[in-house]
């Protein structure tokens, strides 16, 4: 079921960004079955018809340039009319290129990397100064990791044991123009969140059972750390030609590729 | 609570204290930079206060989660550290979102002399008033401090104090309002003196200086940099048509940056003499007086280029 909507999500998203014109494919399909296990999968806690809700669950995608299948999701659960999709990255249209807060459903703006983890930290910890029950459920990504401020971040968040911080490594090996590993190499980066004080758990992360099974007790578990998921993703996944590329970054299909992502998806 | 206040750290501080003891929202958090009354807040509202470490950029973008969840965040650091390193996250993560967080710099120009280029906060104003949406105070005695940090913790939006430990002179009385951004100290007819934050206590003996010089100085503080209120500020500059801007900031894009846009983008003829930080790195150890003269803006610089903007008025005067 959710695999299913994971493949639709990707359709979607293929056909706003190729009216468009602009987008991040790669990163955005890299972390979609990451986004439909939160949005559908009856983890997220959320009220698009109250975006504000206070006991809402908190989400930052802080690869705020992976926002394309997250602005397709939010449309697609409610929290705004699915047609402004037709006119994503237009002039006048509320839907740009990257996350921005003045979004239904998006918390804070995102877009230059290493940031959004501090701020969830910051919702986190005022989660546990209020004593509230919600989580903070945070997506980075592995080049977005290069930035010093996320280890600023990481410290911070098991030195103050923020245990309601769910934090997802979008861990598709590339930067946008080249692999981590061949310009500020990340590994081992499991042991390196484990040297930081997160609870790390490492998944399949094109695989909704995984995803699932590795948030079933997010709720319930006694832990004073932060966690750490490590998801393994390929980047563009899913439109074969841009699969583990560095021009899935930002560089849409031209000419036939059109026809052989859209195939690719089907 | 209004009380006269004889350091910078009690003014800000103990006002804070006073504020967060009645408002548990109010959350103050330290980039490892200390101070005494550090300790009262450790003892009495320990839930409210944290030394976050030398962490600037994660303190500003924690600030902001905590802002986005209903907190009241203040931000204490050693200005180029916890400022100048963080323009992105002051930019970004706090000031595009509106978010009611309060950045206090502590530390302006060259107010650790002989700690060098790392230390000599020399461009703050310059690049902090380009940022939309923030309020940018520079608090010219204790007082300011005090009555700004009051103003800080009702706004609805992010400010940023840029504050010296001093001395200041007594400029104003308890309970002063600040919210005009600006005040004029003293009108003269020869020329006018626009200085902010620590230089007020020359800027006002310099006043003194020219005239027993013959010449009658007006002297206007300028204690919010942004927003400024042109109105006013045009006002209070009088219509000698010759101004004295005074910062210890680099002279590109600071105050006196700001007194010519103001003018100029009113069509309003004037000479407007920038003095403060030349476009340079300082390496020489001094004290901070002696680093003010190696950049022409100590008593005597401001003496000179006063005189100088009198006498070049009157050459005009007299050939017209």
């Amino acid at each position: 079921m959710l695999t299913a909507k994971a493949k639709e999500i990707r359709q979607r998203t293929l056909e706003m960004v190729l009216k468009a014109g602009a987008g991040h494919l790669g990163g955005s399909f890299s972390c979609a079955e990451i986004l439909v296990t939160l949005y559908y999968g009856n983890i997220l806690r959320y009220d698009a018809a109250n975006p504000a809700w206070e006991e809402r669950d908190r989400f930052i995608l802080s690869k705020g340039h992976a926002n394309n299948s997250l602005y397709v999701i939010l449309a697609d659960v409610g929290f705004f009319q699915a047609d402004n999709l037709e006119n994503y990255c237009r002039s006048g249209c509320f839907l740009g290129n990257h996350c921005d807060n003045t979004v239904p459903g998006v918390e804070v703006i995102t877009g230059s990397l290493g940031h959004g983890l501090g701020i969830a930290a910051g919702m986190a910890l005022a989660g546990k100064l209020d004593g509230r029950k919600h989580l903070v459920f945070a997506v980075i990504g592995d080049g977005e990791s290069q930035e010093g401020s996320i280890w600023e971040a990481a410290m911070f968040a098991s030195q103050h044991r923020l245990s309601n911080l769910i934090v997802f490594l979008d861990r598709n090996g590339l930067g946008s123009e080249d692999f981590t590993e061949n310009t500020a190499g990340l590994e081992p980066v499991k042991d390196k969140w484990l040297a930081f004080g997160w609870e790390v758990h490492s998944v399949d992360g094109h695989s909704i059972d995984e995803l699932l099974a590795v948030l079933a007790d997010c709720r319930s578990r006694i832990s004073d750390k932060p966690i750490m998921i490590i998801a393994r993703t390929v980047k563009g996944k899913g439109i074969s030609f841009l699969e583990n590329t560095p021009r899935s970054h930002h560089t849409l299909p031209v000419g036939n590729e059109i026809e052989i992502a859209r195939r690719d998806l089907s | 609570m209004t009380q006269a206040y004889k350091e910078a750290r009690d003014a800000v501080f103990l006002e804070l204290f006073e504020i967060a003891a009645r408002d548990k929202n109010v959350i103050l958090f330290t980039t490892d930079t200390g101070a005494i009354l550090f300790n009262k807040f450790k003892e009495e509202l320990p839930g409210q206060f944290m030394n976050v470490g030398i962490a600037e950029q994660n303190a500003i973008s924690v600030a902001a989660g905590l802002s986005l969840s209903g907190k009241k965040v203040f931000v204490f650091g050693i200005s180029n550290f916890v400022i100048l390193r963080c323009i992105e996250q002051l930019k970004i993560d706090i000031c595009s979102m509106g978010l009611p967080v309060t950045i206090i710099g502590m530390g302006t120009g060259y107010v650790y002399p002989k700690d060098g280029p790392t230390h000599h906060m020399t461009d703050i104003i310059s690049l902090t008033r380009t940022i939309p949406g923030l309020s940018i105070w520079s608090p010219s005695d204790y007082a300011a401090i005090a009555g700004i940090t009051r103003i800080a913790y009702a706004s609805a939006g992010p400010n940023l104090i840029y504050m010296d430990k001093g001395p200041f002179i007594p400029l104003y009385d308890d309970g002063h309002d600040f919210t005009k951004g600006l005040s004029l100290l003293r009108q003269g007819s020869d020329l006018t003196i626009v200085a902010t934050g620590i230089m007020l206590p020359l800027a006002c003996q310099a006043v003194t200086e020219l005239e027993k010089r013959g010449i009658d100085a007006g002297l206007v503080d300028l204690y919010r940099i942004k927003p400024v209120d042109e109105v006013s500020l045009l006002d209070a500059l009088g219509k000698s048509g010759s101004i004295l801007t005074l910062e210890e900031n680099t002279i590109i894009g600071g105050l006196g940056g700001l007194v010519c846009e103001t003018v100029a983008g009113r069509g309003l003829g004037a000479t407007v003499k920038r003095l403060g930080i030349p476009d340079s790195y300082r390496c020489e150890v001094g004290e901070r007086n002696e680093l003010r003269a190696l950049g022409g803006f100590d008593l005597q610089g401001i003496i000179e280029a006063a005189e100088s903007l009198v006498a070049a008025r009157k050459t005009k005067e007299s050939q017209s």
